[in-house]
């Protein structure tokens, strides 16, 4: 189960950078760390989504965060 | 840098403030300013061109530079503070946006499709647009925009059978009150338009062009307000998700026309997806001008993957992107106003010594 999710995330990690290696080759080393970091973050979260049912919500802390300066709650 | 025309600024400012608007605040401002719902765009407007007014002064300043630049080149330090809070805003947007439009089009065209389908799909397609830059962004508004303009405007003579003009009286019912509260609803919207300095130098962004794209956003959106209510009446209206899309359903060309509500959408959604490209764009642009050497062309992608990854991260369901609305506009006004009148004493003129 767990191995299905990781590969699935990899998989679709790995057809993103086979279709961006030729211009990644061409880029700037700080162009290329950036997607690299990037689509390593966003693979994280994938599988975060995908392992866990309920997890936690920037949307949620943001509301909590900016609930007290709601002037119409 | 790329050049777009005054034109297409006016056009790509209606549409930020136009696009999003219409399937995320409506009914939750008719819900609360209830027949007077129509007046709560007028109010945002007027602190959305108080902010546009403040970065027009800022941006003659600097004729051949776009914001981040501005800010950048004098303040090396805070200018790049300043930009991640703009970054920051407009990731966010591109985010909600992804997310509000797959909701959509689960809900009202494509139920039995899987959301990450929706979502890998709307994605590409604005990583493709976004991709070409600020001048396929502008043309691409210019073509898409003014259809969209156009049929909002026709829409009154298929509907006008349909109006009650009842539901739209009596105005300040409950005073002034409940118009002011629905517009805190649409001013983060309406305020998106600040995005315009962002991608055009100080020569393309003038106080003159950007008000004409917000009156021109308002004017539509006040259009399909005052309909809504017309047609639907404020109590059915407040209880739907997307009360702009109900009422497009009630028009009904002739009898074999019944769905004419999908050319419609058919019409919007090319637009909706060209503001989203604007977000993805802001927000690489931003990276370009705060990291030395980053290229836009090149980051586009990982941007757009990972506000894809976020977009289903940050938002569990519809109800919570809706939640969101009434807290968001703290957050948005500091971006929309609170940050441009801090850049307008921040980047004051240098004095020369012929000036001493």
């Amino acid at each position: 189960m767990m191995i299905g999710m990781v590969a699935q995330v990899l998989g679709a990690l790995a057809v993103v950078l086979l279709l961006q290696w030729r211009s990644l080759r061409r880029a700037s080393a700080v162009s290329r760390w950036i997607s690299f970091v990037l689509l390593g973050a966003s693979g994280v979260v994938w599988f975060f989504l995908m392992q866990h049912l309920h997890v936690s919500r920037p949307a949620v802390w943001l509301e909590q965060l900016l609930e007290p300066f709601d002037p119409i709650q | 840098m790329e050049r777009i025309s005054s034109r297409q600024l006016n056009l790509i400012g209606a549409a930020y403030i136009l696009d999003a608007t219409l399937i995320s605040v409506p009914s939750q401002m008719i819900d609360v300013a209830k027949q007077d719902a129509w007046l709560s765009y007028l109010y945002a407007s007027v602190v959305v061109c108080f902010s546009i007014w403040i970065l027009s002064k800022v941006m003659k300043r600097f004729p051949q530079q776009d914001l981040y630049q501005a800010m950048i080149n004098r303040h090396a330090v805070l200018g790049r503070v300043l930009s991640s809070c703009f970054i920051l805003f407009y990731f966010i947007v591109l985010a909600r946006d992804i997310r509000m439009l797959v909701n959509f089009t689960n809900i009202s065209l494509l139920p039995d499709t899987p959301l990450i389908v929706t979502g890998v799909m709307i994605t590409l397609t604005v990583i493709l647009i976004a991709k070409g830059g600020v001048e396929i962004l502008g043309r691409m508004t210019e073509n898409f925009f003014p259809v969209l303009i156009v049929v909002a405007l026709i829409l009154p003579v298929f509907l006008f059978t349909s109006y009650r003009w009842e539901y739209l009286l009596p105005v300040f019912e409950h005073g002034i009150t409940p118009s002011l509260q629905g517009s805190w609803f649409a001013v983060a919207y309406v305020g998106e338009i600040v995005a315009l300095p962002l991608i055009a130098s100080g020569r393309t962004f003038t106080f003159r062009n950007a008000v004409y794209g917000l009156v021109i956003g308002v004017m539509i959106l006040e259009v399909l307000a005052v309909q809504t209510i017309l047609v639907l009446d404020t109590n059915l209206a407040a209880r739907m998700i997307y009360p702009s899309y109900e009422l497009v359903r009630q028009v009904r060309a002739t009898d074999f026309l019944d769905r004419f509500d999908l050319p419609l959408v058919a019409i919007w959604l090319p637009t909706m997806l060209v503001k989203i490209a604007y977000s993805l764009h802001v927000v690489c642009h931003g990276l370009v001008r705060t990291i030395p050497k980053a290229q836009s062309q090149v980051i586009v992608v990982p941007v757009g993957v990972f506000a894809l990854a976020c977009a289903f991260w940050f938002f569990e369901s519809p109800v919570q992107l809706m939640h969101l609305n009434r807290t968001w506009p703290v957050f948005a006004l500091c971006v929309e106003v609170a940050i441009p009148v801090l850049l307008f004493l921040l980047l004051k003129p240098r004095k020369t010594l012929s000036a001493r």
